[in-house]
């Protein structure tokens, strides 16, 4: 009997089901594959690292261990042992007992594991799962709501015939775990292919570095997991509440008889479809609380993925500093570059000596005395004689009152010269990344200067565009290639935006089966009255014009419930981007009213959309 | 002249005929019953005369135009201009009050209420305007739907057992009402189960297993004429 009753609530309520089943894959699939890339990438990550630096978790100093018990493996080299723990994830623990005096822990690794004070990754990735699991739950909750809301009815019935709450219960239970088990085993297999298409594209871009598809059955279980608790919280939860009602209510509806003031004024300035819209949205509240939470929910949380989209993209285009320069060649001493430029037939260049002296200053003499920060690093080369030539000032970013600031001058474009005296340095401005071929001599508290009248190590600097055929340069030349350095960069962007845009479009589709689920829901319980005022002579396009105004009530509302949130949002999400990566001044307002009309045209979509879903039928159909 | 003309109507559900080519004609001012048992077809006949269900097969015109040629558009124009329908389950709104739903009919076709009062008053309707559908009883909901159907003055009422619901005193009221309508010219087709509600009927269908059977018409003496 049971079954029967299951089978046919599915059959009976097949656009429901399908829709659900859609938003449930969605929302699953969104976490398998945010799960998928990130066990992916981090086990990519670990293994780079183990490569790289090496697979221990600590290294002590001495050769002598005396509890070795807890200890998988020990290497030792140059009088000091590398310790692999059976455990990584108590590395810390474990090391702290050996430690007698200082050791230093491959914290590269072990944030990796998750177990660093510093696992950046791992944070990320549950403030991203979170936000999924909680949009995804309050999605799938408002299509479980109008689901108990359209069989209320059906429940009441079967109520009043006998069955007892425990088994009516255990009927709904059984319904949605039925759709949501099919739902997630789909949208895990779904998972698989998605995340290695996405890697596919990321590794076809990055090629520096290889990211292997990595899965455990674990995330299944996390899914289902996941999918139970969304059922019973929103699903029986609500159930046990409304089978407390009134029997009779729920079969036969409840509407508040509310006089209406303003019906004429409505009648004369918006038609019928105007009044008829404001009838219904005034008397019944509760038919349009559900589609409310979601609207005003799925703007909020629209709003605030695509401004960390926005913001992030604007961030990484900024951050990025392209140099504008195809490659660079050091050579010690002193060397003349004119016949390398010939035979390569390379006019666009910039060629010059360079010494350098590295000198501690206190930091406090340069810069802005205020604003100072320990990462700061100025570097100053020879150009000309007489002349200093600030080339390279600053290592990427300095943090400014805590604020990250990047200077972003073209290494071309724009030559300072300066005189090297006390005051200068106190009055250098700081511009440009530093280029590569320098990186070493700046180091934290140093400012790197050349002064002429010191001895120093002098090399000559080539900087060009176009192509050197390096194969026959000297051994003692040093080259960095600048274009595939920047076509990495460009790549590593890419892949930030294309796993950024995959995330926006799995949300966007959320939005948009939530809306959708819950107005054909909704416009199904009223088939009643649509065939009613069809056979009355509304047209398609008096209903058209109804619903139209039905969801500038039900928007307006949401709208105003939503506005703070997503002020305050947007707010947030502007500052605590902007305290990571620079965004200089951005009208944040701007986009806030931007996005907000998309989302409101989203919304009016999915509403026009699951309108057309119930039109289909004759008025009689409607009717029955 | 006929108003009312129907073609070879046919309408079949999975291989049942609910309909099966059923062809009539009904002249401008008849009252006609529609009697049969129930699942006869004498609701579908209903339903597709007004072009709230589509046939399988055959022609309806009304005043010489075919509704099912005409598109959603015009034919819901020509529903709100032509008919007056009664449901069998009054299909009242739920979210609208007493007067709200008897009104809706002018609110959709912009036409002026000239008739409420004495619609209410016959109905009885003066002390239940401001209740809301579920409210009332069947009988109540009964006279709501009536009420509805004849708001607008249509040419054409067609009522699926109208009487059902009410009680035998407020049933003559109901009739008398209709029988004013059908001599102010008005065509009215009822279905109906009441034998005693025959006698208002200018003409009988009775109708079996989706097929007319019987057309009494030129009644005498209070008798029907084959």
């Amino acid at each position: 009997m049971k079954r029967k009753i299951i089978s046919s609530s599915i059959k009976e309520n097949k656009h429901l089901t399908i829709i659900t089943m859609l938003s449930i894959g969605i929302s699953s699939t969104l976490i398998f594959v945010t799960l998928m890339v990130f066990s992916s990438l981090r086990n990519t990550l670990i293994s780079e690292v183990k490569d790289n630096i090496g697979d221990y978790h600590v290294i002590v100093n001495r050769t002598y261990i005396k509890d070795t018990s807890k200890i998988d493996k020990i290497e030792i080299k140059n009088n000091k042992s590398y310790i692999t723990f059976t455990n990584p994830s108590k590395a810390y623990k474990y090391g702290e007992k050996i430690c007698e005096e200082n050791c230093t822990y491959n914290k590269a690794l072990l944030s990796l594991y998750g177990i660093s004070p510093n696992n950046f990754l791992i944070k990320i990735i549950f403030v991203i799962l979170s936000i999924i699991s909680l949009f995804s739950f309050i999605v799938i909750k408002n299509i479980f709501d109008i689901q108990n809301k359209l069989n209320l009815k059906r429940y009441s019935i079967l109520n009043s015939l006998g069955m007892t709450k425990g088994e009516i219960i255990k009927i709904s239970f059984l319904e949605s775990l039925i759709i949501s088990l099919i739902s997630v085993l789909i949208s895990f297999g779904f998972s698989v292919f998605i995340t290695k298409l996405l890697l596919n594209v990321l590794n076809n871009k990055l090629q520096v570095i290889t990211i292997s598809f990595d899965i455990y059955i674990s995330f299944l279980l996390i899914g289902l997991l996941f999918i139970l608790s969304v059922i019973i919280c929103a699903k029986v939860l609500p159930l046990l509440k409304l089978s407390r009602k009134n029997l009779i209510k729920n079969i036969e509806g409840n509407f508040k008889n509310i006089k209406l003031k303003y019906k004429k004024q409505i009648l004369n300035l918006l038609g019928v479809e105007g009044l008829m819209a404001y009838i219904s949205y005034r008397r019944n509240k509760k038919r349009y609380k559900v589609i409310t939470r979601c609207i005003w929910i799925s703007l909020s949380l629209f709003i605030s993925f695509y401004l960390i989209f926005t913001y992030s993209e604007k961030a990484i285009d900024k951050y990025v500093t392209k140099p504008n320069y195809d490659g660079e060649i050091i050579v010690n001493g002193m060397y003349d570059f004119k016949d390398l430029l010939k035979k390569n037939n390379i006019n666009d260049y910039m060629s010059f000596e360079m010494c350098l002296y590295k000198t501690k200053i206190d930091k406090k003499s340069y810069i802005n005395k205020d604003n100072y920060h320990d990462l700061i690093n100025v570097m100053v080369v020879n150009y000309d004689k007489g002349n200093t030539f600030v080339l390279n000032r600053i290592n990427e970013n300095i943090l400014r009152n805590e604020k990250l600031i990047h200077y972003n001058e073209k290494l071309f474009s724009k030559n300072i010269n300066v005189n090297l005296d006390e005051k200068t340095i106190e009055n250098i401005k700081l511009n440009e990344r530093i280029p590569s071929y320098l990186e070493n001599y700046t180091t934290s508290n140093n400012v790197v200067i050349n002064v002429p009248d010191f001895d120093c190590e002098k090399s000559s600097v080539l900087l060009y565009k176009g192509k050197i055929d390096t194969s026959k340069i000297e051994a003692n030349f040093e080259y960095f290639d600048a274009k595939k350095s920047l076509k990495i960069i460009g790549a590593i962007c890419f892949g930030i935006k294309i796993l950024m845009f995959s995330f926006m479009i799995f949300i966007l589709l959320l939005v948009f089966t939530g809306i959708i689920s819950i107005s054909v829901s909704n416009l199904n319980i009223r088939k009643n009255e649509i065939g009613i005022l069809k056979s009355f002579g509304f047209t398609d396009f008096n209903f058209f014009k109804m619903l139209f105004f039905e969801s500038i009530f039900v928007c307006f509302s949401a709208f105003v419930i939503s506005i703070v949130l997503i002020m305050l949002i947007s707010s947030f999400i502007y500052y605590s981007v902007n305290l990571v990566m620079n965004l200089g001044n951005i009208n944040i307002y701007f986009y806030f009213f931007k996005f907000l009309i998309y989302a409101l045209f989203l919304v009016f979509l999915s509403l026009l959309f699951s309108f057309y879903f119930v039109n289909q039928k004759t008025i009689i159909t409607n009717q029955n | 002249m006929n108003i009312i003309e129907i073609k070879n109507l046919t309408k079949k559900y999975d291989n049942t005929f609910a309909l099966n080519n059923v062809s009539l004609r009904i002249k401008k001012g008849e009252f006609v019953m529609i009697v049969g048992k129930s699942g006869s077809g004498k609701s579908t006949l209903l339903h597709l005369l007004c072009g709230i269900d589509e046939p399988t097969d055959g022609i309806v015109k009304i005043n010489n135009t075919n509704i099912f040629e005409l598109n959603n558009k015009d034919l819901a124009f020509f529903r709100r201009e032509n008919i007056g329908l009664v449901f069998q389950s009054y299909n009242l709104l739920p979210a609208l009050t007493v007067k709200e739903n008897i009104l809706l009919p002018t609110y959709i076709s912009g036409r002026k209420k000239d008739n409420l009062k004495d619609i209410i008053s016959i109905l009885s309707l003066e002390d239940k305007l401001d209740s809301m559908p579920y409210e009332l009883s069947g009988g109540g909901k009964q006279r709501v739907a009536i009420a509805r159907a004849l708001i607008n003055d249509p040419k054409i009422i067609l009522a699926d057992e109208p009487t059902g619901n009410l009680d035998s005193k407020s049933s003559i009221e109901i009739m008398e009402y209709l029988k004013k309508c059908n001599k102010r010219g008005k065509t009215i087709l009822m279905v109906t189960h009441d034998n005693e509600l025959l006698k208002y009927a200018t003409r009988i269908i009775k109708i079996r297993d989706g097929k007319v059977v019987e057309s009494k018409y030129e009644k005498k003496n209070n008798k029907f004429k084959y």
